[in-house]
């Protein structure tokens, strides 16, 4: 209930500061690069990225671009522009977006943030591992731009907890990464550069380390040393340049100053006091309604999306086979519900998890699918409870302010009426 | 000791002044534009009736979509506490509140001490709320007041299948057209929001009692087909409108003690 003492104003890390500097330094070097005439590659999230760095090509991505364009509060006009050319209400939001860019007609076009993607693309990199979405989008963009499209097939994960996969499922990933190396090279016309694979594959193995390092850190520590809004600024570095050396920079820095506020027990509101699970992709347009619980002493402490969409470690090793475990091992979106329960009901243990917020998300159903499944087995296995709220991660067309406000803080009042009920015995 | 509960809803404000634990005194207040100009004129109304000042109030909670925007209320709570602890006041026995308002409905399921164990409430849409109603009562140029007692003369049943508010008033449109009488579509508009709401109640154990609150409780074609859907009675409080602004005055009551 309400009437709690506001949080402190600014990022909890002063480490976050320099996210906006390294997004700004990323969106200056691909815009140089393009107009230098080097090769730019359109990929999607958990795409090889890896393998266009080891053929000089540079990779963008229109997904993560959408999030940018979201956050800006611009993201509406181009999700009715694509609408308008006849996609569906229904496409995912990141999907419109980018159309809605590419398709625009007349005036009133926002102005995009950084310039917008660089275009044209020279060729296009995608899988269908988060979802069949970003295949039939990349074949729009393939026959906008008339240029080569590659695909990374990939099973469905059935693991366990442990999350590993089958060694056919391996076998078959292995085969696809080589298949598209032969693409490549009928593409640049040059021979496979493996020495530089496998160096970028080590940049990305170390980065991927330091994100889960760092969310677990923040996980584990009572009080944690920062919330959910913050962390979703932080995850850029990884998405968009993984496979370089700058999110290895970044995280390790991040890292020792969350392990000193950890140590020193710092935390990132003045009095937590329930710790809280974002599942699903955050509402781009609308990252305060992460930090909006701080105000009643809740804090988001965990979100699969940033654990089991991004980062991971990669057994170098064995590199083919260590990239292809990797790349199946940790996509939630990939995973089918028994796993993903199983692996909620670990992390909610690991990080003390009070309570969960599931984001039905309209743009991605994929993600969205068992919503009240998973939320009566935690309430009944683990005495865990949750709400649901209904939006969309980047169209804010169909987002009720009222109602969600309503669900999370009646959904607080209840963890403080479980607690008070708790403490009186 | 003096206090009061608000329930700033979208349609209307609701208020209760509590002596102690009992009502001294409540009034509701359809809102226009000016909601918070509303909650004033019918406190201060409420107030010169009994007699009393605003100094003489110990505590005040608000609650409702306007929660956070009354500025004299020492305390904000949502309507589903409030719900919770206006309905366990009276009916102890109460396991499951059904709450349709104008702007949203709810779902409260209790536990045996009447705390709040989870709730569920309608997306984004007006589908399963009253402003459903209202809409097709412009519709059909029927009093909002006359659709349940017009509705439980229907004669027949007719179906209004789209929960889109916009799509369902072109279905009624459509049966006035084919000269359907108005009672047996007002009916069919009934069966359509009861429908929803029970659903969503249906995504948890739905135990018994069941008490339904929020100003469509008064309309009694809703209430027969949400009985009719969940095969039993249901509890209705004397007030079911002012259910928020109890639970509200209840809180401002504990922590007036608490002071």
């Amino acid at each position: 209930m309400g009437n709690q003492s506001s949080p402190k104003k600014g990022r909890a890390l002063k480490t976050s500061y320099e996210a906006s500097t390294i997004l700004r330094n990323y969106w200056e070097t691909i815009h140089a690069a393009k107009k230098a005439g080097k090769p730019i590659g359109y990929c999607s999230g958990n795409a090889p990225v890896e393998l266009m760095y080891a053929f000089d090509i540079l990779p963008a991505y229109p997904e993560n671009y959408a999030a940018v364009v979201a956050s800006a509060k611009i993201a509406l006009p181009l999700v009715q522009m694509a609408e308008s050319k006849e996609f569906s209400h229904d496409l995912c939001s990141y999907a419109k977006i980018n159309l809605g860019e590419v398709f625009w007609e007349g005036k009133g076009k926002p102005e995009m943030p950084f310039g917008g993607l660089p275009t044209p693309p020279d060729i296009l990199l995608t899988t269908k591992i988060p979802c069949i979405t970003q295949v039939k989008w990349w074949e729009v963009l393939r026959d906008v731009y008339h240029c080569p499209m590659i695909l990374l097939d990939a099973p469905m994960l059935e693991g366990t907890v442990d999350n590993q996969p089958s060694e056919d499922q391996v076998d078959f990933v292995v085969d696809q990464l080589k298949l598209i190396i032969a693409q490549l090279e009928d593409f640049t016309h040059t021979k496979f550069n493996e020495e530089k694979f496998f160096h970028c594959l080590s940049l990305s193995d170390q980065a991927g380390g330091l994100w889960h390092d760092i969310i677990d850190l923040r996980g584990e520590a009572v009080p944690t040393p920062v919330g959910s809004r913050e962390m979703c600024g932080n995850v850029f570095s990884l998405v968009a340049m993984l496979g370089t050396e700058t999110p290895v920079k970044f995280y390790q820095k991040m890292k020792e100053e969350l392990q000193y506020k950890t140590w020193k027990k710092i935390g990132a509101i003045p009095n937590e006091k329930y710790r809280l699970l974002y599942e699903n992709i955050p509402l781009w347009y609308n990252l305060e309604m992460l930090s909006d619980v701080e105000n009643k002493g809740a804090v988001f402490v965990f979100e699969t999306y940033l654990r089991y969409v991004w980062g991971g470690r990669i057994d170098l090793t064995d590199p083919y086979r260590g990239y292809a475990k990797k790349i199946l091992s940790d996509v939630f979106l990939n995973m089918n519900l028994q796993l993903r329960y199983d692996i909620m009901a670990r992390d909610i243990k690991n990080y003390h998890i009070d309570g969960v917020v599931f984001h039905s998300n309209r743009s991605c159903k994929r993600y969205s699918l068992g919503y009240y499944e998973l939320k009566e087995m935690l309430l009944e296995r683990l005495g865990i409870p949750s709400v649901v709220i209904e939006a969309d991660h980047s169209d804010p067309s169909g987002y009720s302010e009222g109602n969600t406000k309503m669900k999370l803080d009646a959904f607080i009042e209840l963890l403080e009426e479980r607690r008070n009920a708790g403490s009186r015995g | 000791m003096l206090v009061a509960g608000v329930d700033a809803g979208s349609n209307a404000a609701k208020i209760v002044l509590m002596e102690e634990d009992q009502i001294l005194s409540h009034g509701v207040l359809k809102t226009g534009a000016n909601s918070l100009g509303a909650v004033k004129d019918l406190l201060q109304h409420i107030l010169e009736q009994q007699h009393k000042k605003m100094e003489d109030i110990s505590d005040i909670v608000s609650t409702g979509y306007g929660r956070n925007y009354i500025p004299f209320a020492t305390f904000q709570a949502t309507e589903i506490f409030c719900h919770a602890k206006g309905v366990f006041r009276t009916m102890p026995q109460v396991r499951t509140i059904i709450d349709i308002g104008g702007q949203d409905s709810k779902v409260i399921y209790l536990d045996n001490n009447g705390r709040v164990a989870d709730f569920v409430m309608n997306d984004k849409c007006a589908a399963g709320t009253g402003h459903f109603i209202e809409s097709l009562a412009m519709a059909l140029s029927v009093p909002l007041e006359e659709m349940g007692p017009l509705s439980v003369r229907a004669e027949q049943e007719i179906t209004i299948s789209s929960t889109c508010t916009v799509f369902a008033e072109s279905e009624v449109v459509s049966y006035v057209a084919q000269g359907f009488p108005k009672s047996d579509i007002i009916s069919g508009v009934h069966h359509a929001l009861a429908g929803r709401v029970v659903s969503m109640a249906r995504r948890r154990e739905i135990r018994r009692e069941i008490c339904l609150t929020g100003g469509v409780a008064k309309n009694i074609g809703v209430v027969r087909w949400i009985e009719k859907e969940l095969g039993g009675s249901m509890r209705i409080p004397e007030e079911p409108q002012l259910t928020g602004a109890i639970g509200a005055a209840m809180i401002a009551l504990e922590r007036a003690r608490e002071q």
